[in-house]
């Protein structure tokens, strides 16, 4: 039997060594573009010498692996290096939009858990009914309607023909999203269409499943009132498997994010990582990584967590 | 991270399974007018440049003509309607290779974590490889190796295998605790035996059911890097391509983004209504 707080330690023991690994693969991905980051910052006049000089001054020329201590050690100080093109620390340029993403992504969610409850409570009212059937069979629909469509369409038809919300997301300079709420609106129904279909699918299974537990046929038979089975019974039994659905709309997200912020021009880091990539700017593509894996990982762990502190008996995942 | 989509489909298709048992086992007729409108879709991509009025990279009218042929032209001034013959191939194939491929070896490394009680390395290499955000490998790969179809291949295939291992190893281990694999076993049967004879043809559908899920997040992937500018280079294209392509000029020709959207609609809509049908029917 482990206890709720060593449950948590061996989460985040296991949480860091993820993201180590991670950062291991991140590094050795990015260090496969191709390209001197040396000549394309000098560009193609550059004599060798003056090449030779730029490389030793980055440390181009030391093994991956030195590299990768030195990147790692400046990491564990809370130094993430700076910008081999643009210069400048590397927090600077990943702090904004990555604040801009999380705002993005925050109410996204938030926006995919409101569909995904209503859809899921709509067709799991009475299954079977002709509501759920037109609910299950709108959101299966949704789900094959990859995000970048809808986003495509909303700008075509609400953004540019009906001219009703702005197609492309400016922000206000020095400020973030919420100053100007109005730009998430398309991107937050794009994610939300795709994403509230996905989520009211695996959460209606996971009520119906634990509908369909043991235990909540012998409370029924043993006479217990139906609004205490659902309540005391059902809605427990949903939550791990449902805290696991929440998890994984993170990695959806973070993903779709980038293809959402790219099509409305949204500052994000979706923006900054394309960007950077074509640039070859490793130092900010592995934050940029990082952020991004580290967030995914802690979702993940949260809900194992989440999942741990609801069930009953206690159980360690399978 | 104990659950991926794939599972969360998989249980809810049990979940209809006690009302699926009593419908008769022919196909009904919403499933065959799906299957008739994939297969014409999937007729036109395919053979769409033999049928294209014009060819991809020519020019026909001035930018953006909403009234050239059927559906205008688009940004540089060629014949949507040709282009979209033209560019469907790409978002057929890449998806059906990779998705043949990503279940072939998650059934593989899925069907050994089962057998061999390995979860403990072969799962924590998948988990790790899951939160590696795809767009971030694809993007990579792509510059290092160009925008070229085997890329994109590779990049959908490293994307889905998590999905498929989990899948195939969650199928695996109801099967492998099964009476008549133990019994196997005490008879002294060797694994591989077992595995090819007892555990495989009982495996064959559910992971299909999987495969077909898979495919339409394939699609997606594909539609999405040419989106992102890592379609077929130019002056070749696919639907995801055309509309980026083509939305700068949405309010002069829409149809430049509504007809590849359409396309790639009539392909994710149909396949995705009939591997739900097909997963619901395999867990009845």
């Amino acid at each position: 039997m482990t206890t709720g707080l060593s449950y948590v330690a061996m989460r985040m023991a296991s949480a860091i060594a993820t993201l180590f690994v991670v950062s291991v693969i991140l590094f050795a991905a990015v260090d496969l573009l191709p390209g001197d980051p040396a000549q394309q910052i000098l560009g193609v006049n550059a004599t060798p010498e003056r090449i030779e000089e730029v490389r030793r001054q980055l440390n181009l020329d030391d093994p991956a692996p030195v590299r990768y201590g030195r990147w790692m050690w400046g990491l564990l100080q809370g130094d993430l290096g700076e910008s081999v093109r643009t210069g400048g620390p590397v927090e600077q340029i990943v702090g904004r939009p990555a604040l801009n993403t999380a705002i993005l992504v925050v109410v996204g969610f938030g926006a995919i858990v409101a569909v995904a409850l209503v859809l899921s409570a709509l067709s799991g009212i009475r299954e079977g009914s002709r509501l759920s059937n037109v609910v299950s069979l709108g959101a299966l629909g949704a789900l094959s309607v990859p995000e970048f469509i809808v986003a495509g369409i909303l700008i075509a038809v609400v953004g540019l023909e009906l001219g009703w919300l702005p197609a492309v997301s400016l922000v206000p300079i020095g400020g973030t999203p919420l100053d100007r709420p109005v730009i998430l609106v398309l991107p937050v129904i794009s994610l939300a269409i795709v994403g509230g279909a996905f989520g009211a699918r695996l959460i209606r299974a996971a009520v119906a499943d634990a509908a369909r537990m043991p235990h909540v046929e012998a409370a029924r038979l043993s006479g217990v009132p139906e609004g205490r089975v659902i309540l005391r019974h059902i809605l427990p039994a949903a939550i791990p498997p449902t805290a696991q659905v929440l998890a994984f709309l993170v990695p959806f997200l973070v993903g779709g994010a980038v293809v959402i912020e790219r099509i409305f021009a949204y500052p994000g880091l979706g923006s900054l990582l394309v960007d950077r990539v074509s640039l070859r700017d490793a130092p900010v593509i592995e934050a940029v990584g990082l952020l991004q894996a580290a967030a995914v990982i802690l979702a993940f762990q949260a809900a194992d967590v989440v999942g741990f502190l609801a069930s009953p008996h206690r159980r360690t995942a399978p | 991270m104990t659950m991926l989509a794939g599972q969360g489909l998989r249980e809810q298709a049990a979940g209809q399974a006690a009302r699926l048992r009593a419908r008769p086992a022919r196909p009904s007729v919403a499933t065959l007018a799906l299957s008739v409108l994939l297969g014409v879709v999937v007729l036109v991509a395919l053979a769409g440049p033999l049928m294209a009025p014009h060819s991809e990279s020519e020019v026909v009218a001035l930018p953006y003509e909403g009234s050239a042929g059927w559906f205008g032209t688009d940004y540089l001034g060629r014949d949507v309607l040709s282009r979209i013959l033209h560019g469907g191939r790409p978002i057929i194939l890449i998806p059906v290779i990779a998705t043949a491929l990503s279940t072939l070896v998650g059934a593989v490394l899925g069907v050994a974590a089962a057998a061999l009680r390995r979860d403990d390395v072969i799962m924590r290499a998948i988990d790790i490889f899951a939160v590696i955000p795809a767009i971030l490998v694809a993007l990579v790969l792509f510059h290092r190796f160009g925008a070229q179809a085997w890329v994109l291949t590779l990049a959908v295939v490293i994307s889905s295998i998590p999905f498929t291992t989990r899948f195939a190893r969650s199928a695996a281990y109801p099967i492998l605790s099964s009476g008549y694999i133990e019994q196997a076993r005490m008879i002294g049967e060797p694994l591989p035996a077992i595995l090819v004879r007892d555990v495989l043809p009982n495996l064959v559908r559910p992971v299909l059911a999987d495969a077909g899920l898979r495919f339409i997040g394939a699609i997606y992937l594909v539609a999405a890097a040419g989106f992102l500018g890592f379609g077929p280079p130019p002056p070749s294209t696919d639907w995801g391509s055309m509309i980026s392509e083509n939305i700068g000029g949405a309010g002069l020709n829409p149809w430049g983004v509504i007809a590849p959207s359409l396309m790639v609609l009539l392909l994710t809509i149909p396949t995705n209504l009939l591997a739900d049908r097909f997963a619901r029917r395999v867990a009845g």
